[in-house]
């Protein structure tokens, strides 16, 4: 939102002068945000410790999800089999 | 408010160059245009920090998409300043503060003379004081165009090239909103 007034002073000037505007000019700032945004960590990912346990953990549990559900489905053709053969006798 | 001088364009287009090869190089463009394009922020916002901040957002987008700059006739100038322009829009979208923003009698006059409003009348404060009102209505667009054209002294050309249309399109979109603003007013 946004509202005009008019300043009726042409003396009072709000408009920032060139030092005061030189304040917020920083571009080793620009240069240090663009590399943060742009340029790859130096450090891999995996030889983080607290990563590397994060990636683990994530591994284990796809590994036990992977396996319940194999588990399972090996379970269900199981019985699948058995009422089949009990069907056929 | 101008965006480049002749002369200094083939410098440009230099420098756009060697920034694409290597981002150190934006440092000089970087320092061309900075108070340019500040000025063109505080001026729509009034707000010295927040322009601050959004204008290194601003030369941030900048030299992340250099890559995808043209030189299509238009000055780099004006590419800044649809960036700036982009940013100011999605600020007033997420504030729910209301940024006060001073201008100029000498602006407002002006705006007034291109309504065909006598000298004398335009001077009147209780008239401007309802052309205000009529003002702050205005959709963030339009308010824009008006900024630019009354309150930052920009040429049609100008404002062609920061909205990438011809300066015949510029001037009967400003025509056309003078006529709105008029007809609300009176």
């Amino acid at each position: 939102m946004r509202e005009y007034k008019v300043n009726r002073d042409p003396n009072k000037s709000k408009t920032p002068s060139k030092e005061q505007i030189d304040k917020y000019k920083d571009f080793g700032r620009l240069s240090h945000q663009y590399d943060k945004l742009t340029k790859r960590p130096k450090k891999p990912l995996y030889k983080d410790p607290k990563v590397f346990i994060a990636l683990v953990l994530l591994v284990v549990i796809a590994y036990l999800i992977a396996e319940t559900i194999d588990h399972s489905k090996k379970e269900d053709i199981k019985q699948e089999q058995q009422q089949e053969q009990q069907q056929e006798d | 408010m101008k965006f480049d001088r002749p002369n200094t364009e083939i410098d440009d287009r230099d420098q756009i160059a060697k920034a694409k090869k290597n981002r150190e190089a934006f440092g000089p463009l970087y320092e061309k245009y900075f108070e340019r394009v500040f000025l063109f922020i505080f001026k729509r916002l009034g707000d010295e920090d927040t322009t601050g901040d959004i204008c290194q957002l601003v030369f941030l987008k900048a030299m992340m998409n250099i890559d995808k700059y043209e030189d299509r006739g238009a000055p780099f100038g004006a590419w800044l300043f649809r960036i700036a322009s982009n940013e100011l829009n999605m600020y007033f979208r997420k504030s729910k503060k209301t940024h006060v923003v001073e201008i100029e009698e000498s602006g407002l006059v002006h705006m007034m003379k291109e309504m065909e409003v006598s000298e004398d009348k335009s001077v009147e404060i209780e008239l401007q004081e309802k052309l205000i009102v009529v003002m702050n209505a205005l959709s963030p667009d339009q308010a824009e165009l008006i900024d630019l054209r009354f309150f930052q002294s920009m040429s049609f050309k100008e404002i062609a090239d920061i909205y990438d249309i011809s300066e015949a399109s510029a001037k009967m979109k400003t025509y056309r909103l003078l006529e709105k603003i008029k007809k609300d007013w009176f």
